[in-house]
């Protein structure tokens, strides 16, 4: 329990004296692969020019995989689009997309997108009220569905079901008895597009190649948790310029091996799929189904692949969930190699490379990942740090719908506790990406290829900038090294009594990550200086941790007091507020003599945390903290299950953090 | 009335002085799923056993598109495209899910001891294109992420499944299942139903079905014929054999 993993591939983090950095700047990349002020269907044609027989799309079909090369992407593109037309969709219509990552959903937004329509997809799950919203906003008389379920929600549209006038499906299981004459198979489609003449290629491609890298390609629509979702406008230049950010900063080989796992409705899966795809190129590949995503990974051995934190955690779970059934010697093996593998370059490191990890990383199917990618916030260290020991190079990424990727680990700094540096602008598109942290401590961003506005939402987009740049909502700071480290939703900070804000959340889900820490709650508003913690240990982990010092406890109140117990927590404090600004550091802590429980009110049912009733309950503890004393006398009553009461007095430890 | 494509005339089928079928008569139309049920001893399995060669009549018809198969062998039946499944797990346990699905197109296969030990020319190209079939039958039943299990690991439900993908393999042109859905959890029930479905609906397979658990029945079928002591009591749409007073009694007894 007690051995930690050290950080080896990290940068030194930022002294605890020096000014916090409140601007950073970007660069220009020098990698040739610029999107040149092009769209997406103009730069897929240009590439089938130069990739000819090449596969750019892989599919596993009737168990084999299939690829697709540039000339028949482009001749199937050609003839949907084509057939789309005919269908009556026109420039600056949209068609919306209800889709797992298939090679068909692919070429129908190329298909959408050459005739300058835009395209949005959405979430396999979405729900049929959230369609027929999408489908009203939008406007959108075509709509594309994977299969009977999805086909079920377009035929159940209530409010805006006779705009629809053509939905087109790819999978036919369950669908052969239905007889809405709206419904079209994805072949029939393709059929209608083989009609067309040399004149109609002729005029197709004119229109292409007229098209205005400003127009849109995409519609993101942001679930909305207050209000109706929002449809984030993603132009070519937007998607263009944000897939050439990945190419130079990560140097994204030619003809990478690419899986396309993560939704297209998320605009990640636009950028980094379907238009780095034509840029780098990437030959993407499809998993047959999310059932079989594991076994697929393992034939395919990406190269470049992203997931959201939760698909990394539940790789590496399956890995410990694999070692429970091996062979006791295998466990031992496995355990010593991840820590030897955790320091990087050491002979240790080179011996469990061949015995193990190589073994690990092939049947994960990452043995070839060198662009592995972890998108979206709340990505555990723990986590990230087992990949790197397995030696797998995952990678944090961050950016907004909006305003598109903005930072990442790249050239070499991998701290786990950052989101990396700004990522390298297209510089045919504008001036680097340049940030700074506001007043509010939000997360201001200027230059590159900019946020284009709401689609149909004029009020919602005026709304966003501030002082000429991209408000993002995210409390972000700096460390000294121009990383950032995300803090918190703006909206979830709380001020102290300067003025000043500190994010309590961020506070307690790094505490809570600890294994020593079951729950932990920051204390500070408006009526306090500082931010102190109370924090409700881990009995069974903090336990053995005491029984391996021979550290004599009998209850949870003395286990929780013991001057050990309070020095190793202390230790996880300092690694917090290494990342945090000075005014909002954690100045000392209290651990809780008796554990939280629902049955004193102090917690929910579900384990939430009630603060109120905890203020009030401690309040003498909380005063204490704050009056810089060294213990507090505490009274508190404990309700047992069989409903009697007994009082516990105990005198309760306070510990500074600052070091002296 | 659209042509049959399988038809029993009069059946009758003694076992000493037990009658275990007496005059029954049914069609099975395309694109049509049957369903025959009744308290047990009723005859079912009989029935099926008849209709698929394993039993003879020792009087009545079987006929199949048109063609009269009652004195045919038995091997015959499936050669011609009467495609069953039992009661019970058939499958193969230590094989894989593809493997048990090749299995199916034995009947199918030409070529002998012999040259399959050569394995080139004729009979890699025959391979070949069982196994794309086989892994089309996979897609069509879902079990893209099996194909390589062994079926003795799976459960009951997708050994099922695995059975009547063989039975597919055969490319039946009627499916006969015994019972399929016994010793099945509601949730394998509702599975394999949409299968059965699937198979009515997408394979163009008419479907004859014996089976106990009335709810599935009563959902999925187009006609119901019901059995009593060897003889069709009734027959008509779920709805109005659930009515007729001849099946509630069959059923329920007789009110006092």
């Amino acid at each position: 329990m007690n051995a930690r993993v050290e950080e080896p591939v990290v940068a030194e983090v930022a002294s605890a004296s020096a000014q916090p950095v409140r601007r950073v700047s970007g660069s220009h990349g020098t990698d040739p692969r610029s999107g040149r002020r092009r769209t997406l269907p103009q730069l897929l044609l240009a590439q089938a020019e130069r990739y000819g027989d090449r596969p750019f799309l892989r599919a596993k079909r009737h168990g084999i995989w299939q690829s697709t090369s540039w000339k028949q992407v482009v001749a199937t593109v050609l003839q949907l689009a084509h057939a789309l037309r005919q269908r009556g969709v026109r420039e600056g219509d949209v068609v919306v997309m209800l889709s797992e990552n298939l090679p068909e959903l692919y070429l129908l937004q190329y298909a959408t997108q050459a005739l300058g329509a835009a395209v949005t997809c959405l979430y396999p799950d979405a729900a049929p009220h959230e369609l027929d919203y999408i489908v009203g906003h939008s406007g959108a008389h075509l709509v594309v569905a994977q299969d009977q379920e999805q086909v079920d929600k377009a035929l159940a549209l209530t409010e805006h079901a006779q705009q629809v006038r053509t939905i087109v499906y790819l999978e036919d299981r369950g669908l052969w008895n239905y007889d809405d004459p709206r419904l079209t198979p994805y072949p029939s489609l393709l059929a209608e597009g083989a009609r067309a003449t040399p004149e109609d290629g002729r005029a197709l491609r004119e229109h292409i190649a007229q098209a205005s890298d400003e127009s849109v390609a995409v519609l993101c629509y942001t679930s909305g948790t207050t209000g109706k979702p929002k449809g984030v406008i993603l132009t070519h230049r937007y998607l263009t310029d944000n897939a050439y950010r990945v190419i130079a900063s990560f140097g994204v080989p030619e003809h990478t091996v690419y899986l396309s796992y993560i939704s297209p409705a998320w605009a990640a899966e636009q950028i980094t799929g379907l238009a780095l795809g034509l840029m780098a190129p990437s030959i993407i590949h499809f998993s047959e189904k999310p059932a079989t995503v594991q076994a697929d990974l393992r034939e395919i051995g990406p190269q470049f692949l992203l997931f959201t934190p939760r698909q990394w955690e539940m790789m590496a779970s399956s890995v410990a969930a694999a070692m429970l059934d091996a062979k006791p010697w295998r466990q031992r093996l496995v355990d010593w190699a991840l820590k030897a593998g955790a320091r990087r370059g050491s002979w240790r490191a080179r011996i469990a490379e061949v015995l193990a990890l190589r073994a690990i990383r092939d049947n994960l199917g990452l043995k070839h990942a060198r662009i592995a990618l972890s998108a979206g916030s709340g990505m555990s260290a723990e986590v990230f740090r087992r990949f790197h020991a397995m030696g797998v190079p995952l990678r944090n990424l961050y950016g907004s719908t909006e305003y598109g990727l903005i930072t990442a680990h790249w050239g070499g700094s991998f701290h786990p506790a950052t989101l990396g540096r700004l990522l390298q602008v297209d510089p045919q598109v504008g001036a680097p990406l340049e940030v700074e942290v506001g007043a509010d401590e939000q997360l201001l961003v200027r230059g590159a290829s900019g946020f284009a506005g709401y689609f149909r939402d004029a009020a919602a987009t005026a709304a966003v900038p501030r002082d000429g740049a991209f408000a993002t909502g995210d409390a972000i700071r700096f460390d000294e090294g121009g990383e950032f480290i995300f803090l918190d939703r703006v909206k979830d900070l709380r001020r102290l009594a300067g003025g000043r804000p500190f994010p309590p959340q961020f506070i307690e889900n790094q505490l809570r990550a600890s294994p020593y820490i079951r729950d932990a709650i920051a204390i500070g508003d408006a009526s306090r200086p500082h931010v102190t913690v109370l924090i409700n240990i881990d009995q069974a982990i903090v336990g053995r941790y005491a029984e391996g010092r021979s550290l004599a406890w009998s209850t949870f109140a003395d286990l929780s007091q013991l001057p050990e117990v309070h020095a190793l927590l202390r230790e996880t404090l300092v690694a917090i507020n290494e990342q945090l600004d000075g005014h909002a550091r954690v100045r000392c802590f209290a651990t809780f003599p008796k554990e939280l429980d629902a049955d004193d009110d102090e917690l929910t049912r579900s384990r939430k945390l009630r603060r109120d009733v905890i203020e009030q309950r401690y309040a003498a503890l909380i005063d204490a903290m704050y009056a810089g004393a060294a213990s507090c006398p505490l009274d508190v009553v404990v309700q047992y299950r069989d409903g009697t009461r007994a009082r516990v007095h105990q005198e309760v430890r306070i510990t500074p953090i600052e070091a002296s | 009335m659209t042509h049959a494509v399988l038809e029993a005339s009069g059946l009758t089928l003694s076992f000493g002085a037990i009658k275990a079928l007496d005059n029954v008569s049914f069609r099975v139309h395309p694109d049509e799923l049957l369903s025959i049920i009744g308290p047990n001893g009723a005859g079912k399995s009989s029935l099926l056993n008849c209709l698929s060669g394993f039993y003879r009549p020792q009087a009545g018809a079987v006929r199949f598109l048109g063609q009269d198969i009652t004195r045919l062998p038995t091997h015959r039946y499936a050669e011609l495209g009467v495609g069953r499944t039992f009661q019970g797990i058939q499958t193969y346990a230590s094989m894989t899910v593809r493997e048990n699905i090749l299995c199916g197109f034995h009947t199918r296969m030409t070529s002998g001891l012999f040259s399959a030990f050569l394995y080139w020319g004729r009979v890699r190209r025959e391979e070949d294109r069982y196994v794309r079939e086989a892994e089309a039958i996979i897609e069509f039943l879902e079990l893209e992420e099996l194909r390589h299990a062994s079926v003795g690991e799976l459960p009951y439900g997708l050994r099922k499944r695995v059975d009547l993908g063989r039975a597919l393999a055969m490319q039946p042109k009627v499916l006969i299942m015994d019972e399929p859905m016994a010793g099945m959890n509601p949730e394998e029930k509702s599975d394999l139903a949409r299968y059965i479905l699937d198979i009515k609906e997408g394979r163009r397979i008419p479907v004859v079905l014996v089976e106990h658990d009335m709810d599935v029945v009563m959902d999925i079928s187009d006609r119901v014929m019901v059995m009593e002591w060897g003889r069709s009591i009734a027959e008509g749409t779920p709805e109005e054999v659930r009515n007729d007073p001849r099946v509630i009694q069959a059923y329920l007894g007789v009110e006092a």
